[in-house]
């Protein structure tokens, strides 16, 4: 089969290794990191690259992601099948099943967690944001004072800024070691800054295993959806099927 | 023209210039209802409306609320003798295991901002804690947020509680966060869904007049 990947660069290495061991053709395409900040940009964008796909130029188009805050809900199969994990985000694909997801995070799914795709891609450690910007918080207390006064300055940081702040102490913080691709010293460097801040570093065994049966071709239903031409993607928010075809006609 | 001036101060997030404002409009002998409503709600309105529009931002809402807020203080006695009810009740929180709560605050504020009597109770609220604050605050709307994929589902684990309890004719159930839809918000049961703040604080008012 020749095949077609678009994933986000936070998976590039794994990526990268399972399209080298792969018995087909595989092209590789991936999207940046803070892609993911705007669902509704990210999935332009992935649509976009869908569509710049000529007919008949692969077998399958794979995509690299979860369900991504809907990110990929409402892609649309064009002349060509999409295949799609069940996975809500890339904490699944560098777990290497929604299983193993569902029971480091079903208790608790505001745990951040990162990998080294994540870490050496960006600057931030656990997500970036360009949310405080878009919310126009992005500015310095002197700022605020000269915009709206003093009192009303201390009023926005004391107010807002505890409730923006991802650094909680006590907070337990996953990194996820996905043996083929740990490279580097980051897990150590994740760990002295979690313990520096008073987080819990923890850390998981990831696995390569799904991208590797993705980009194998190895498509089974429990773990993939296969998108027909002309089909959509819908999101099912639970803990096993994740995402679904949406109804024809919808 | 003093309603003017405390509707202007209101939008800059001028407190002193709201709450002095609300004191001479009543000297002047002006109806509280009506600097309640021409003065603070209006302003609240235009805010909301910028603030949809992106002509206005977070910390602009933030601190007209204030503004509103300082000068409900004021006027809040005035109104109770003259017989004006608070205009509705709202439960607000995150839904279980999700800890995100901008969005959500933002809501509580345009809310507050419409005249709205809100109670907020936090991240990471359950089903059952939903459920004991309806019992316990009586509100006409329960407002949940959400904003993993992950914890959505939670929004309806929380419609089906509120129904067993035998409370949901009671409320109108509202739900909203980003990655939050239309259709999701029918599926699962809720009566509205807002895709931002200030739309959420149109369809209270609606809710709720």
């Amino acid at each position: 089969m020749r095949l077609k990947v678009i994933a986000c660069e936070v998976l590039t290495r794994e990526f990268c290794l399972c399209a080298a061991s792969s018995p087909h053709v595989v092209d590789l395409e991936f999207t940046q990191k803070d892609a993911h900040e705007n669902s509704a940009a990210l999935r332009g964008l992935i649509q976009e690259k869908i569509d710049g796909a000529s007919e008949g130029q692969y077998d399958a188009i794979l995509l690299g992601y979860g369900l991504c805050g809907n990110g990929t809900v409402g892609l649309v199969a064009r002349s060509t099948q999409l295949v799609l994990p069940r996975a809500h985000d890339c904490c699944t694909l560098f777990l290497g099943s929604r299983l193993k997801f569902k029971e480091h995070f079903s208790q608790n799914p505001s745990q951040p967690f990162t990998s080294v795709g994540y870490m050496e891609r960006g600057d931030s450690d656990v997500r970036t944001s360009d949310l405080r910007e878009t919310l126009g918080l992005n500015r310095t207390f002197e700022e605020y004072a000269a915009l709206y006064g003093e009192d009303n300055a201390r009023y926005i940081m004391e107010t807002l800024y505890p409730a923006f702040t991802m650094d909680k102490h006590g907070e337990r913080v996953v990194f996820i070691r996905v043996p083929e691709t740990d490279t580097g010293d980051w897990a150590a460097r994740f760990q002295e800054k979690a313990e520096r801040e008073g987080k819990e570093f923890v850390e998981l065994e990831g696995s390569i295993e799904l991208i590797k049966r993705l980009v194998h071709g190895q498509w089974g239903p429990e773990e993939f959806l296969v998108v027909p031409p002309g089909r959509e993607i819908e999101g099912v928010y639970d803990w096993d099927e994740i995402c679904r075809l949406s109804q024809e006609g919808e | 023209m003093v309603l003017q001036e405390i509707n202007q101060a209101l939008q800059r997030g001028d407190v002193n210039g709201v709450t002095q404002g609300i004191k001479s409009a009543l000297e002047q002998g002006l109806e509280p209802r009506q600097i309640l409503n021409e003065g603070l709600l209006a302003a609240m309105e235009v805010i909301g409306i910028k603030f949809k529009n992106n002509e206005v931002f977070v910390p602009e809402v933030l601190i007209a609320a204030r503004a509103m807020n300082a000068g409900m203080e004021v006027l809040k006695p005035r109104l109770i003798e003259t017989g004006v009810e608070p205009i509705g009740t709202v439960v607000l929180g995150t839904v279980k295991g999700d800890l995100h709560d901008i969005g959500k605050n933002l809501v509580r504020m345009m809310f507050e901002g419409s005249g709205l009597t809100v109670h907020d109770l936090g991240v990471d609220v359950s089903a059952e804690r939903f459920v004991e604050a309806i019992k316990e605050y009586k509100p006409q709307i329960v407002g949940m947020s959400a904003l993993l994929t992950t914890t959505m589902g939670e929004m309806k684990a929380t419609i089906e509680a509120i129904k067993a309890a035998g409370l949901r004719d009671q409320v109108k159930i509202m739900v909203g966060g980003a990655p939050v839809t239309a259709k999701f918000a029918q599926e699962v049961g809720a009566d509205v869904y807002a895709k931002d703040a200030a739309e959420a604080a149109f369809e209270a008012k609606k809710l709720v007049y």
